[in-house]
């Protein structure tokens, strides 16, 4: 465990410039867009928050697709030789890389809800002026009442099947590295394995639901209030559940054939 | 004992290691030699770990090779390889972070000794200085198996003395080094044994003072008589 | 000092202390420098050093003590004893590349008391043979 945690700090670092430009830039826009509203400055109030609210959302794609990169020269050039010649095995190593993926993509999630928190909070007082923080809160939340096993399984399905497409993507850079090393096709390759293996995630997945789609009772409709109901109506009476599941299976299958072809087969 | 048993490594068509069996005993030190491409840099990969074999087995303490004999052996390779972003005092946190066996006082005698400051950005080490970090890091790891691939490129003169000696410093009963250069002139002095390694294949191995008692030949002697082209006229009239 | 890598290095160094020996700069009893301060001083490796001492002993020149180190043996005569040896070996060594050349051993001696007597006169005639 503290090896892992050794490599995630050795893996954030790379990521230093990048998390700070995103913090800053996001920061100074969302500042601008708070002067705007206060200094009811129009134009720059609704430029700042179609600005940040692009960045944001292009900096959540921008940094995966610099992650998937970062994780494809760790694999190939001579930048792996670092952490794979310590004496770690290729399970910590690759979820290390999977920790700080989620990590990054954490982040700036947490700052486009704390952002968008903070101007959709500001855009409710441009309606209706006067309007308290505490009581915006509590409207929102009474609305949300009795939907809270909703939101809880869309969500963990969410983050479900994020870590599951990361780690096919790993999987097929994984892939692509162990068969080519250092040839120029690597790119096209990892894509075409990627593709590959999500077609036959999908059959599995089909497969697999029609199977246990049977036996597990749907029931979409059920109202629940208190903690226990809203767990026995996400997790017993769900299509999600089994989604969720399907995920979980998968991630972790595809974590451990990542691991064993980086152990076993792969040269840097 | 780092073993390596009917290894073969293939890419593509070529074969770097062609059926390789050799073993490295504990505390000697080891001449690795041969021409460019013999395989010898593949070999210690293979063993650091970084290259997988394509059939065969190589071994340190009869385990395959992994994250325990990765804490045994120590790998200077011949490329650069810090993270950009480091400075030498990274370099150091980082060795000390993950390898037990790194004596962060050695490093920094070592450093001095080879006129390195910590406080340098690994980007703006020239060559020499970047290839004397290398060697200064590996050394400071008090590992069994030292691996030092060309340790001696790119140094000059009075650079290859200092890491020369720095070598004969750290030395010790305990460990094995196996050191692959171009430049042996300098390290006919300090090498115990001696592996010739030729198409990936081993075609000379023993110790050096016996080969020098029996044939009387030294290491530079031995590589032109095994890489060289055979000259049958001279060797006639010369009565060789 | 410099090596000739083409013969055991250790034999060459183990002739370098003879030497020494003979000529006083290492007395019968002392201690000889640790494996490792050899090592450092001939820029050899530790390993080579155990072979030399080994050798030494072998000829009973040194012994080690547990824990104290290598020593000279205490005999008085052991330089006189190395230069005999020393002196032997070299002429023997001689006779044979003049034998290989075709001069009997005293045909070699008269070249020698011709040289001898040349440089005595401060002349530089070629020698008779």
């Amino acid at each position: 465990m503290k090896l892992l945690a050794k490599h995630v700090k050795y893996d954030l670092l790379k990521y230093k410039n990048a998390l700070l430009a995103v913090l800053i830039g996001s920061g100074v826009i969302e500042m601008a867009h708070i002067i705007a509203y206060l200094t009811e400055f129009k134009t720059l109030y609704v430029i700042t928050v179609i600005i940040l609210m692009i960045a944001l959302f292009s900096a959540f794609f921008v940094l995966l697709i610099y992650s998937i990169g970062i994780f494809s020269i760790d694999l190939s050039k001579k930048q792996g030789y670092m952490p794979f010649s310590t004496p770690t095995t290729s399970r910590t190593l690759i979820g290390s890389k999977i920790i700080t993926t989620l990590i990054v993509s954490a982040a700036t999630i947490v700052l486009i809800l704390l952002y968008g928190g903070i101007d959709s909070y500001l855009a409710a007082r441009e309606a209706e002026p006067g309007l308290s923080l505490g009581y915006a809160v509590k409207t929102i939340l009474d609305e949300l009442d009795g939907s809270w096993g909703y939101i809880a399984v869309a969500v963990i399905n969410l983050i479900a099947q994020w870590v599951c497409n990361i780690l096919t993507i790993y999987l097929a850079l994984a892939l692509s590295a162990a068969l080519l090393g250092e040839s120029k096709l690597k790119g096209l390759v990892s894509f075409g394995l990627w593709i590959g293996v999500n077609v036959v995630l999908s059959i599995i997945s089909v497969i697999v639901t029609k199977i246990f789609g049977n036996i597990i009772n749907f029931n979409v409709d059920a109202y629940a209030e208190t903690p226990a109901e809203i767990f026995s109506v996400a997790f017993g009476g769900s299509a999600a559940a089994l989604a969720i599941g399907l995920n979980v299976v998968v991630a972790v299958g595809i974590y451990f054939l990542t691991c064993w072809i980086t152990e076993k087969k792969l040269s840097l | 004992m780092l073993r390596f048993e009917n290894v073969i490594k293939g890419y593509g068509n070529k074969k770097a290691l062609n059926n390789l069996n050799v073993s490295f005993e504990k505390g000697k030190v080891y001449a690795l030699v041969g021409p460019n491409g013999s395989g010898k840099s593949t070999m210690m990969k293979i063993a650091a770990g970084l290259v997988k074999p394509t059939k065969g087995s190589c071994t340190y303490d009869s385990q395959n090779i992994g994250a325990y004999s990765k804490s045994k052996i120590a790998y200077m390779c011949t490329e650069p390889f810090y993270y950009d972003y480091m400075r030498i005092s990274d370099v150091e946190k980082y060795y000390a972070d993950f390898f037990e066996d790194f004596n962060r006082d050695k490093f920094r005698n070592l450093l001095q000794f080879m006129e390195l400051d910590a406080s340098m950005k690994v980007k703006a080490l020239s060559s020499g200085m970047a290839a004397k970090l290398k060697i200064s890091a590996t050394l400071a790891r008090e590992a069994e198996v030292i691996m030092l691939d060309e340790p001696l490129n790119g140094i000059d003169l009075l650079g290859r003395d200092q890491i020369i000696n720095a070598v004969i410093k750290a030395t010790n009963p305990g460990s094995t080094f196996i050191i692959s250069s171009h430049l042996f002139d300098e390290l006919e002095n300090i090498v115990d044994n001696v592996v010739m390694v030729k198409h990936g294949n081993v075609v000379l191995e023993g110790e050096l003072e016996d080969i020098r008692a029996q044939y009387g030949k030294s290491i530079s002697d031995l590589y032109r008589e095994i890489y060289g082209s055979n000259d049958g006229l001279s060797n006639e009239i010369w009565g060789k | 000092m410099e090596f000739d890598s083409k013969y055991p290095i250790y034999l060459q160094i183990v002739a370098e202390i003879k030497r020494k020996i003979i000529i006083g700069d290492l007395i019968p009893g002392s201690k000889l420098p640790s494996n490792n301060d050899l090592a450092m001083m001939y820029k050899v490796n530790p390993n080579t050093v155990q072979r030399i001492y080994k050798q030494l002993e072998f000829e009973g020149i040194c012994f080690t003590k547990r824990g104290l180190g290598t020593f000279l043996v205490e005999d008085p005569n052991l330089p006189t004893r190395l230069k005999i040896e020393s002196v032997t070996s070299m002429v023997s060594a001689f006779l044979e590349k003049m034998a290989a050349l075709g001069f009997t051993a005293s045909e070699t001696i008269n070249i020698i008391k011709d040289i001898e007597g040349n440089n005595r006169k401060g002349e530089n005639t070629d020698v008779k043979i």
